[in-house]
This record gives C-alpha cells, structure tokens and sequence, in this order.
C-alpha cells in the first residue's frame, strides 16, 4: 500500500453530491423505487425529508439523473428565495421565456395554464425548508392546479415538521423518509464506494469491530462518515508522506486511527 | 497533511481520561460495594452472634433435681426400726432471669435454689452424699446414713429415664424412693410464671411428661414454643404428649413442619419411629 492508494481512498468520501456516487444499498433501493415510482402516478407533491446528512440531496440529483432524459426535469438544489426570481427562473426553464421585467405569480400562473405539455413537468426542490412560509403557499397554490408537480426536501426538525404540516398536509400524495445507516449498511456503504474507486486493498481492511465504531462515532449518518473516512484516509497518507516505512496493519483498520481522526474532526474530546 | 504526531498527543491524552474514568467508576464501586458489606453486612452478621449467644445459653441452663433418699436402718434389736427419710434437693444452676424481659432467652443462674438446697442440707446430719450421673441432664446425689445396724437396705427410685440402682453396702440393700416431684414442679411453675423463662417451661414440660401427665406437658411445651420455637427439645416433647394422647395425626403433621423449618435429626429420627410405629 502507497500513499496514492490512500489519496485515492480519500477521494471516494469526498463531500459531493454526483449522482455517479450513488451506492445501492437493499433499503435505500426499495425506497428509491418507490419515489420513482409514485412520480409516474397522478400526484401534487411528493415530499421527502429526514435528518441532515442522510442522503436526500443525493436521492434527488439521482432521481433527476434517472429521469430528466425521458420526463421534463428541473432541479433546484440552491434553493431560490426570493419570490420573482424564483417564477422568472422556472419560467425560463420550463417555458424558455426570458423576462427581463418583473414576473409575478400571478402572471406567471397564467403563463402555466396556458401551457400545452404533453407530460406534467417535474420540478425538484432541495433544501425546502429555506424557502420563506409565503413563497412555500404559492408553491402549494401551484402544485394544486396539476399542471407541474413538486418533489421537496425537508430536514426533518420540529421546525420542518411545522411546514409540512401546515403547507403540505392535504397535498401530499407520498411522503418519505431517509434514515441513518445501520451497522450493516455502513460496511456495505463504504466497501462498495471503496471498491467503486477500485481500492480493493483499503475496502478489505474494513471488518466489522472498525465500521461498528466507525457507526458508533458517526451514528450511521452518510456525511459524517464521509468525512471521518476522508480523514482516516488523510491520516494515513500523512503517515506515509512523513515516513515511507511506516509500518500498518494492512488486514484492518485500528481503532486507534479511526479514534485519532474522529479527535481531529471533532467527534470525540481529547 | 495532518500533523500525526500532534494527533497522536492528543489520542494518548483522550485514552487517558478514558481509561481514567473507567478506573473511577471501578473504584467507586469497590468502594460502595464495601461501605454496602460495612454498613448492610455487620447488621446481617449481628443476628446470628446473637442467636449463638442464645442458643448457648440456653444448654447452659440445668434441671432441677430432687431425689429424694428414703433410708430403713434396722437395729440389732427387731423392735426398734429407725426410718429416716432424707431429702436431698440437687439443684443446678438455673439462669437468673431477670433481665429477660430485654432479652427473653438470655438467662443467667438463681441461687435461690442453692440456698434451699443448703438448709435443706443443714437439716440432714450423717448423710454421705454419692453421685449418680446420667448423660448430661440427670444428677443425683446419693447420701448414706451411718450405719450402725448390721443391715441396711438403701431403696433408691430415680425419676425419668435413669434406671434404678441399688447400692448396697456391707451387704445391706438400700432403698431410695422418690417423692414430692409435684411439689417441685410446682415451685418451678411458680418461678416460670414470674419470669416467663422457656428454659423453666421447658424443664416443666419435661417433667410432666417424665411423670407421665402427657397433656400437661403437652401444654408446656406448646408454651416452651410459643416463647421460642427454636428448642428442639420442646417440639420434641410436644410430638410426644400428641402421640401419647392419642393425637398420632397432628404429631407428625407439626412435626413434619418442624422438619421443614429445622431440618432436626432429633424430629426426623421421631418422626421416623412414629411412621413406623415403635413409638407409640
């Protein structure tokens, strides 16, 4: 094992959202299954939400890769707040029309209901939760008229709750929940990410005592372990660039590496 | 890059303060489990020093005895018969009970019968005294009159279990003969009734059965365990006036609780010769 292999390992847990980083894990599957398929059903709003970090951003830019080539797609993963610019940028999108005046929402509801599509546009929301309470009411008001359906992700707090609740609750036709990764899930997560990269070595010195820690520090949370991985793998590196004769075990990962990067980001106290 | 050696620092002190916590929490135990075997034990070990302290002083507690030595001296002469009847009071030690109101079954000796026993004695002149021991319950004391005649007869009768012995001296038989052991029980039963001592209850309750007056024993031992129901003796004697009164059932039905409560190889040795009909 040599430095480039860790780089390498590195890398694979970058905090990025690609589409192509997606893992299949059998729950994360099924659910996303159900999404895709409760898209092609006649609803108003779909709405997926959970803790931060758990993989919603991602099930979004994956849904939108799976089906922006056969169905009208638009995602937003900034979300948009103010009010006229977030009606002239779906315009735009969705009608190519370029408004350098003010475009309001009732000019551009009238714009909607005189739009001949052959399939009802999709537009995906992330970070929904951003959006102001008014501009959330208008999105109702445009979801109720069939002619675009929305798909918007919430953090899953008392606070979004609220919104769902108040904004959403007689228009959702499906809501889902994203959720940590258990123990089992973890390991499977990171050795076929690892293994995606073609690091075989670095996958294989994943056994269950290093994820079980690994989902003890992280609670099973996609970004954390992200970044603790990223780190694990840069404390290797660093261990190797300072001494090319660093000896590690290379079977599995020792407890006290993943403690020392868990130190460093700040998930245990020294 | 990452400084390792720095992190390394910091991961040694993190296993410090973790391992130290856990070496609190180990020692905070060993300390509660003690001060727990401290303050909760000693009150546990304090009970049973007592019961010891009971039971041995319950053993301690001697009968009362009273023999009494009837004694024919026949003269030369045939007319003249001199009959002498000699009260000997052989008392033991009995608990003096009065602080048994505090501690009901801590006794200590009474000397009231010692005195009794020295007047009794200071009335009786020419008595040689002889011991007769049987196990560790029964005593008596055997005293001769000088003999003057050629022929003596000492008829001696002992109460309880002890046989009759006949003691002959120059050839001359001696009749002892027992009396006045109403009387004695009695005078116990008077001192009982002050004190409430089991151990006098008990020694009641052994003499009626002695003397054959089962219900009455029966009674005393039922209060012998009333008082405490750990003298073995007591429901010994309790299972015995039941069977003699023709209460067989309800013998081996307290006793068979007893066994159960004691485990006593006394209980189950009778408890085994009622079954099976040798007592009877």
């Amino acid at each position: 094992m040599d430095t480039e292999l860790f780089n390498s390992s590195k890398d694979v847990f970058l905090d990025t959202v690609n589409a192509k980083d997606y893992i299949e894990l059998d729950r994360i599957s099924s659910i996303y299954q159900s999404l895709k398929e409760s898209i092609t059903k006649p609803l108003k709003m779909v709405l997926l939400y959970g803790k931060p970090g758990t993989g919603k951003s991602m099930f979004l830019t994956k849904l939108y890769d799976d089906i922006s080539s056969y169905m009208p797609t638009y995602i937003y993963k900034t979300p948009i707040i103010d009010e006229i610019e977030f009606f002239k940028v779906l315009a735009q999108d969705m009608f190519n029309m370029k408004y350098d005046d003010q475009l309001n929402f009732t000019q551009f509801m009238k714009v909607l209901n005189s739009s001949k599509t052959e399939q009802t546009p999709i537009i995906l929301l992330d970070e929904a939760q951003l959006y102001p309470d008014i501009l959330m009411e208008k999105i109702r008001l445009l979801s109720d008229t069939r002619k675009v359906k929305f798909v918007i992700t919430l953090h899953k707090t008392e606070k979004e709750d609220l919104i769902a609740k108040e904004h959403f609750k007689t228009r959702i036709w499906e809501s889902i929940e994203l959720e940590n990764a258990s123990n089992f899930e973890l390991k499977i997560y990171i050795q076929k990410k690892l293994m995606k990269a073609n690091c075989f070595d670095t996958a294989n010195m994943f056994d269950e005592k290093s994820v079980n820690l690994i989902h003890k520090l992280t609670h099973g949370n996609y970004r954390e372990s992200n970044k603790l991985l990223y780190t694990l793998f840069d404390i290797y590196e660093s261990y190797l660039t300072q001494d090319k004769h660093y000896k590690f075990n290379q079977n599995k990962v020792p407890s006290k590496m993943i403690e020392m990067a868990a130190i460093y980001l700040g998930l245990l106290n020294d | 890059m990452i400084n390792t050696q720095e992190l390394e620092k910091r991961w040694f002190k993190y296993k410090f303060k973790s391992y130290l916590l856990h070496l609190i929490i180990f020692v905070t135990s060993i300390v509660f489990i003690l001060l727990l075997f401290i303050f909760v034990g000693t009150d546990l070990l304090k009970k049973p020093t007592e019961l010891k302290k009971e039971s041995t002083n319950i053993p301690k507690e001697k009968k009362i005895e009273k023999v009494i030595i009837q004694k024919t001296i026949i003269k030369k002469t045939p007319d003249v018969k001199i009959k002498k009847l000699v009260e000997v009071n052989l008392t033991s030690i009995i608990k003096n009970d009065e602080k048994q109101e505090k501690q009901p079954l801590i006794v200590e000796p009474s000397f009231n019968f010692i005195s009794q026993i020295e007047s009794d004695l200071a009335k009786k002149s020419i008595v040689q005294n002889r011991q007769i021991s049987e196990k560790k319950d029964i005593q008596t004391q055997i005293i001769e009159v000088e003999k003057k005649e050629p022929k003596k007869t000492i008829q001696k009768e002992i109460q309880r279990k002890q046989p009759i012995q006949t003691v002959e001296k120059k050839r001359k038989p001696i009749h002892i003969v027992r009396q006045n052991t109403q009387e004695d029980i009695k005078a116990v039963i008077k001192r009982f009734e002050k004190n409430h001592n089991p151990a006098l209850s008990l020694f009641i309750a052994r003499q009626y059965y002695e003397i054959k007056e089962y219900k009455k024993a029966y009674n005393y031992a039922l209060i012998t365990n009333g008082i405490n129901n750990d003298i073995e003796e007591s429901w010994i004697i309790f299972a015995k006036s039941l069977v003699k009164l023709n209460e067989r059932t309800i013998a081996i039905k307290m006793l068979k609780k007893y066994i159960q409560y004691s485990n006593s190889y006394r209980a189950i040795t009778l408890l085994g010769d009622i079954n099976s009909g040798k007592f009877r």
